[in-house]
């Protein structure tokens, strides 16, 4: 399969997926999980910068037009967006990275896949979650909304990684 | 030139994140109410402290003029005060201002509230001064009456005031009358108490008894039946064919307040007509 082609149809998948069931959870009356950043985390490693940025805003405001929070999800995606290279540059193994190494648990590890999408997911919760509140008047609150949620979707990603990775794999 | 533009393609990322951030931030505040309200709110905050602080210092000089403004608030309110509670009082008067003859169905006596500023009690001939006068229809000659029992006539009348000759005057004779068996007397002061006085000309052959009810008999200044007092003690004299009662008075003249001046609207006829007998 084109890897072009799989990697839109998942990219729908996943925004389907967010906006239709995620966006309807609420874990204890606020904790919610956020998996669509996921849609950026899986760019190629030698995506452009700019067509990263932009794509992530295109992306949060897919998500602001279905949540009616215009805005809040693209800055934070946006955010993270920028982010990223650093991410993958910090992460990057002794060896540096393959041509042909993609941004997921099956291509370079559990233990890389966690701290990369880790950091990006806990970065992007942390500031969508503060341009919700605006305001530091409920810090506590807000970061154990931030941590838990944070968890709560790392947990999901990975979770979608092992599912439709895996049977791609067997696919091959 | 050249530096600049290789700068932007260098960092045309950075810029380009920038932009998308203030392009969010802009979406952000314009179409969610709360973050809108919120953002104008800690930039009001702001403003607002600065304004509250030199507020606080003008307020400080101009409290000189507050304080008289509330002064004058005060002294307002007061008159209307004291407006109001002599319009209430006038207008609770006694069951008797409701007075009505009888035969004719008529009203024949209008009561004139007004309010005791000066009185005596310890003197040989005792007077009252009340807070109205000819310009509130008060003349010569007319009853006065507590919502107690009667308290005199007036005597003199200016413009705004009007002194009384009460009950405890040596010229001053009521005709009354015993409630239980109507016989007529004259009550007159004589002793030096104002507590009491003497009810004379009750005929020797009347049953008086102790506490039995003194009235007004309704002639001409006072309306009928207002009460005047209670027999305290009686004795016949010697030789004398008349009672002598001591009153014990209804109306107790050593705080008396509030007295209603009663305008008989005939008199000047049922005066004409008893002159003019007299003269034949």
């Amino acid at each position: 399969m084109n890897r072009l082609a799989y990697y839109i149809i998942s990219a729908i998948g996943i925004l389907l997926f967010q906006v239709l069931l995620l966006n309807r959870v609420e874990l204890h009356g606020f904790l919610s999980p956020y998996i669509y950043p996921l849609i950026i985390l899986l760019l190629p490693l030698e995506t452009p910068k700019a067509l990263q940025l932009f794509l992530a805003f295109i992306v949060g405001m897919t998500i602001d037009l279905f949540g009616n929070t215009m805005g809040m999800h693209a800055a934070a995606l946006v955010f993270m967006a920028y982010i990223r290279p650093l991410l993958i540059h910090i992460n990057r193994p002794i060896s540096d990275y393959e041509s042909s190494d993609e941004p997921t648990i099956q291509s370079l590890g559990f233990r890389w896949f966690l701290s990369y999408a880790g950091v990006a997911i806990f970065v992007h919760h942390f500031i969508y979650f503060f341009i919700e509140v605006f305001s530091f008047s409920y810090l506590f609150h807000t970061l154990i909304k931030i941590v838990g949620s944070a968890i709560i979707s790392l947990f999901l990603i990975i979770l979608y990684q092992y599912i439709f990775y895996a049977r791609k794999k067997a696919e091959r | 030139m050249r530096n600049l533009l290789s700068f932007i393609v260098n960092y045309h990322a950075f810029f380009l994140f920038i932009l998308l951030e203030i392009f969010c931030f802009g979406l952000i505040t314009r179409f969610n109410h709360f973050q809108r309200t919120a953002s104008m709110h800690s930039a009001n905050r702001f403003v607002g402290g600065i304004l509250e602080r030199t507020d606080a210092v003008s307020y400080y000089f101009s409290l000189k003029s507050t304080n008289k403004d509330l002064v004058s608030e005060n002294a307002r309110l007061r008159r209307q005060v004291a407006n109001l509670d002599s319009q209430l009082k006038e207008i609770s008067l006694p069951d008797y201002c409701e007075y009505k003859d009888d035969s004719m169905s008529v009203r024949i006596y209008s009561f004139i509230p007004a309010k005791v500023i000066q009185s005596t009690t310890n003197k040989p001939n005792n007077h009252l001064t009340i807070n109205k006068g000819s310009k509130d229809g008060i003349k010569p000659e007319m009853g006065v009456i507590s919502s107690n029992g009667i308290v005199g006539v007036v005597k003199e009348v200016s413009p705004h005031f009007a002194v009384i000759n009460s009950v405890l005057h040596k010229d001053m004779k009521f005709s009354v009358k015993l409630q239980n068996t109507n016989h007529r007397g004259s009550l007159n002061w004589g002793v030096q108490d104002f507590r009491y006085a003497i009810l004379e000309a009750i005929p020797k052959h009347a049953t008086v008894e102790l506490n039995d009810t003194i009235i007004t008999t309704g002639q001409a200044i006072l309306p009928s039946d207002i009460v005047v007092g209670t027999i305290e003690d009686t004795k016949i004299l010697p030789g004398s064919n008349f009672h002598e009662i001591i009153v014990r008075l209804s109306t107790d003249f050593s705080n008396l307040e509030h007295v209603y001046v009663v305008d008989y609207i005939y008199r000047s006829e049922q005066d004409a007509l008893e002159a003019k007998s007299e003269n034949e």
